[in-house]
């Protein structure tokens, strides 16, 4: 099973990658307002195949949690969304999967399941597939 | 490294209209897959429910209100185009939300669907073919 974890402080941006990415994968989807309760769980050993972070969110922003989860589980994917062009090099110098520039569509989301989940990625999966 | 999304110098926050917008290609999204018997799983099935249930509560044409709350002089143009394209999204929603509880749909129910699905796109974007176009035959 993924673990998607998703870290937006705006409600109805993290609403909408939830209905997006749930609909994507068909798997539930975690939640975090803030990078510093994102981390508990994410450290304690609670590790996700796939984080979405904004780079603007309090307590501990998208890009130190892009460092803190790297150094914890290389493997793991982490997409950083921002409207900030200027977020762009450094989340690639710190080794992020995938750099999402706001606005963006459920495409753009649709696109990152593609690449960085191929498995699960099925939102036109045929019938007798999960 | 993926890079998606906005391209300077369109970046920015994203407001209620990017979220509108990006939840009604969801929708259409999800209408499509039904209609071609993509499978539908739990999550799949609330998520339907929650999408559907945001853009039925958002699709208002803002513009048809105002300060003026009295009956129209002119009723006729209470049924403007984006009267009736907000009124088809709405449709939409109400019927993916019935897909999402399971309801029975049958093949006119589909077809409702996909009709509707239909006037909703061609409103989006325009797929007008050249040989429907006649004024152009004429020099």
């Amino acid at each position: 099973m993924t673990d998607i974890v998703i870290i937006d402080d705006d409600y109805l941006v993290r609403k909408l990658l939830v209905d997006a990415l749930e609909y994507g994968c068909n798997r539930k989807v975690q939640t975090f307002e803030d990078g510093f309760s994102a981390w508990r769980v994410l450290s304690s050993g609670c590790a996700a195949d796939l984080v979405i972070a904004d780079a603007n969110i309090p307590e501990m922003n998208g890009l130190e949690l892009l460092e803190k989860c790297k150094s914890l589980c290389p493997a793991c994917k982490f997409v950083l969304t921002s409207s900030d062009q200027s977020n762009e090099d450094r989340a690639r110098a710190l080794g992020a999967d995938a750099f999402l520039m706001k606005p963006f569509n459920v495409t753009d989301l649709f696109a990152v399941l593609q690449n960085l989940l191929p498995a699960e990625a099925s939102p036109g999966a045929r019938p007798g597939k999960a | 490294m993926l890079r998606l999304g906005a391209e300077p110098p369109d970046n920015r926050e994203m407001d209620l209209d990017d979220i509108f917008l990006a939840r009604l290609k969801l929708l259409i999204i999800m209408a499509k897959a039904y209609l071609e018997d993509c499978p539908l799983g739990q999550y799949r099935r609330k998520a339907i429910l929650e999408n559907a249930e945001h853009i039925e509560a958002e699709s208002v044409e803002l513009g048809g209100l105002g300060g003026n709350f009295r009956k129209p002089e002119n009723p006729g143009r209470a049924m403007t185009f984006d009267h009736v394209f907000y009124q088809r999204v709405k449709l939409l929603a109400v019927i993916l939300k019935a897909v999402a509880k399971g309801y029975p749909m049958g093949f006119h129910r589909k077809k409702a669907l996909a009709d509707n699905l239909e006037m909703v796109c061609r409103s989006l974007t325009f797929h007008g073919r050249l040989k429907d176009m006649d004024f152009l035959q004429v020099a």
